[in-house]
Formats: C-alpha cells, structure tokens, sequence
C-alpha cells in the first residue's frame, strides 16, 4: 500500500467502507439511506452508492455515520465510485 | 470512527418509536444526519418502521418528523422508567421489603451448633453445658464479647481439663472447638537437686539439657561417672549486699536427653571347613556356601556374631553406627578384628550431696 492509500484509508470520509465477519456487517461514511428491505439495503457514501443484498437483514444500530447490520449478506456492490484517470 | 453504543449501558434510556409514512428513508437519513443515534431498526413494511433511539432524541425526532409522519412511543427501557414503574407496584415492593426484613430477623438466630475437638467428652455432654447458658439451636446470636466470655467461662468452669474453648460463627452456624489439655495425673515430678551422669564411656553424640547446665561438647570423651549436665547452676548477684552474705549457687533438678557413640571391638578366630557351630567363646566354627569367596564367607560370619556381641552388649534401643572388619588368615584359620560404634542414650540421676554427704 502506497502512502498516499494508507492516509485515504484511514481518513477518507466520503468513500464507503465495509466490514463483514459473518452475519455482522459494519458499513462506515452513511450519509443517507436509500432503500432498506430485509433483503436489500442501498446507502449513500459521498458520491457512490453501496447495495447490500441478501436476506433477514437487519439494522441493528445507526449511528454517527456507522451503520451496524445483521443478516445473511450474499452481494457487495458498489455503484458510482470514481476511478482514477476516470470519470 | 469508534462509535459507543449506549444502548446496553445500565444508565442508557432509549425508547421505542413506531414512525408512519411514506419515504422513511428520508426520515432515517435526516436522524442520520442530525446524529441521531437509532437501535434495531425494523422496517415492518413499506410505511412503517420500527426503532429505538435516546429518549433526550425524541423531540429532534418529532421535530424531523413535523406533520407527515406520525411518531408513536411504544416502549420505554431503562433504569428510571423501571423505578418509575416501580412506584405503581407498592404491593410488589411491600412484600420484598417483607422477605427482606424476615430474611434478615432470621439470620439474627442460631440455625446449627457445630462443636469440634472433643476427645474425652461425648457431644451430649457438651451440648448441656452450652443450654445451661442457652446456647442452644434456635436461641438468639450472641453479638457482644462479654457474652461470648461468659458462655466459654461456663465450659472451663463445667467441664474440666479444658485448654481452650473458641466461639465462631458461620452464618447461622455456631461454631464451638474445644481443645483438651494434657492429663497430668500420674507420678509427682522429681525436683531433688541432682546431676546427670554417664554410665557409660563413649564420645558425645547430642547433649540436650532442659534443665542444668551442659559441661561437655560434641565430640568429647566421657568417662563412666563423669557429670554431664551439671544440677549446680551459678548466681550472678546484681544487688548491692554484703557479697559475703550472697549465696553464689543454686541447685536444680539436672534433666535433658543425652546421646554417646560407644566404641566396640570384637575378636573371633573362624575355623573353616567344619559344620556351623562355636567351639568356645573366641573361636568360630563355619563352612563355606556355595560359590561364597573369603570375603563374603567372613563378612556372613561376622556379621552374625556382632548380632550376637550386639544382644549382650548393647541396649535394645542402640543404633549401630559404624562397622569395620578386618581379617587375616593363619595357618587354616581367619582371625577377624571387628571395630563397632553404636549410638547410646545414656545418663543417670545422682543426687548432689555437700561436704558431708547430705543431700544439699
């Protein structure tokens, strides 16, 4: 990882983040909700989208940004996110 | 960003809301927004959501909601509403408090007395003496130390040859040990002034006087009729008097445990090669046994005529300590030279007498 990848790792606010360990998944940088079914969650990052499918998925906690949610995740997409050299 | 989540906190007071209304997403990225924080959101359908959040949060939820949700309180959890809940059940708290208060006037009495250490007593012996001052299964605890004195003055006064008596308790158990003393009936114990002496010859071993005074180190050798631990103790005299008139000893009664090692030496002339048998007092009689060499043959000789020297020469309680043997043949016959050491206890009392013979 470069130097310039270590610091928008830690501090990048607006680019989505995603933490799964089994049927808990941790999604940081929400800042709006779009959709949220028990088979589909869709939130915004900044400017990129992050859906979320599966089944008996649950908000378990929604805080600061931090969204904690609990279910059988079976597909991670992420939607508008702007690649380098890109647009 | 570490969040701390503060529902489970024991503090923590969260309520349940029920929002209605069409596009809650909105709603939810509104609270999100306004860092708001929101527990186990439950999309029941399309228009309604299901959530926990702060109690000091729901009026900035109502505020978000405004006219086109409706906010419906479901629940309340936490510490104050559950003493706030509390204060409608006085029934309930009523008989609580009475369980308490009966609990606790129970613990004040004695469920069980335990008594240990007994030997000479039976446990019924003891037991009535302890209802004499009823200290007794269902009686009240005795709190104060005079009290606790008095039920143990009762035992020592009551039961005799009682060294100690110790009162505890465990709960509602009572513990009583007991420990019995010594039974002293017997033989008076001697006091006439004397001194121990040897009554045998041999080197010291172990000198230990409980009283008297020791007059030979480990090592030395003592003599038949030497004094060993001596009954004549001197007086250092710190007063002012005439020293004329100060006597300068005193007489004890010498006692103390005393240990010698006793040199031996045993000769014997061994035959060989005639059946086992002592033809006089120096000489030996024995045969080989098979596949036997001289050495063990007179090492399995000596060895039984030192049991033999050992039965009549030494005391049952004597500890052989040393043993070297030596031989030589001449002309058919092994003379073997034997040197012993057993360790002794040994020491006599002998009164102390003055000039003219009187006991002092």
């Amino acid at each position: 990882m470069s130097f310039r990848e270590e610091l928008l790792f830690d501090f990048a606010e607006h680019i989505p983040r995603i933490l799964v360990c089994g049927d808990t998944i941790v999604v940081d940088s929400v800042k709006r909700v779009e959709i949220v079914t028990d088979t589909q969650i869709v939130v915004k990052s900044g400017k990129s989208f992050l859906a979320l499918s599966g089944a008996k998925l649950f908000i378990k906690e929604l805080a600061c940004e931090r969204m904690l949610i609990e279910g059988e995740i079976k597909e991670i997409q992420f939607y508008g996110m702007e690649y380098k050299g890109q647009n | 960003m570490k969040v701390k989540s503060r529902k489970y906190s024991f503090t923590a007071w969260n309520t349940k809301v029920r929002i209605e209304g069409f596009g809650l997403h909105k709603v939810i990225s509104e609270m999100l927004s306004k860092r708001i924080e929101m527990h186990d959101i439950l999309y029941v359908s399309d228009t309604e959501v299901v959530l926990f959040i702060k109690v000091d949060d729901f009026q900035k939820v109502k505020r978000i909601c405004g006219n086109k949700y409706r906010v419906t309180v479901l629940n309340e959890k936490g510490i104050a509403p559950f003493f706030r809940s509390l204060r409608l059940r006085k029934a309930t708290i009523s008989g609580l408090a009475l369980f308490f208060i009966i609990v606790y006037y129970q613990s004040l009495f004695l469920d069980e007395i335990s008594i240990y250490g007994f030997e000479k007593y039976t446990e019924e012996e003891i037991r009535e003496v302890l209802e004499e001052v009823s200290f007794t299964e269902g009686s009240r605890k005795l709190t104060s130390k005079d009290q606790l004195n008095a039920v143990k003055l009762h035992l020592y006064n009551e039961l005799d040859n009682i060294s100690w008596v110790g009162i505890e308790y465990k709960g509602t158990t009572g513990e009583v040990t007991i420990v019995e003393g010594n039974d002293n009936e017997g033989e008076p114990k001697e006091t006439y002034p004397c001194n121990i002496i040897a009554d045998k010859s041999g080197y010291i071993a172990k000198i230990l006087p409980e009283s008297g005074i020791r007059m030979f180190e480990d090592g030395e050798y003592v003599n038949v009729g030497d004094v060993i631990i001596s009954g004549v103790m001197p007086i250092n005299s710190t007063t002012f008097d005439d020293p004329e008139t100060i006597p300068k000893e005193r007489y004890v009664h010498a006692e103390g445990e005393v240990e010698i090692y006793v040199p031996h030496r045993l000769t014997f002339t061994i035959i060989p090669g005639i059946i086992d048998s002592m033809s006089d007092e120096n000489e030996v009689s024995a045969t080989f046994q098979n596949g036997e060499n001289e050495y063990d043959f007179v090492k399995r000789v000596a060895d039984r005529e030192i049991r033999k020297y050992l039965e009549e020469n030494a005391p049952e309680s004597a500890k052989l300590t040393k043993k070297d043997l030596n031989f030589e043949v001449k002309e058919s016959k092994i003379e073997v030279s034997v040197f012993l050491e057993t360790l002794e206890k040994i020491g006599i009392k002998q009164e102390i007498m003055n000039g003219s013979e009187q006991p002092v």
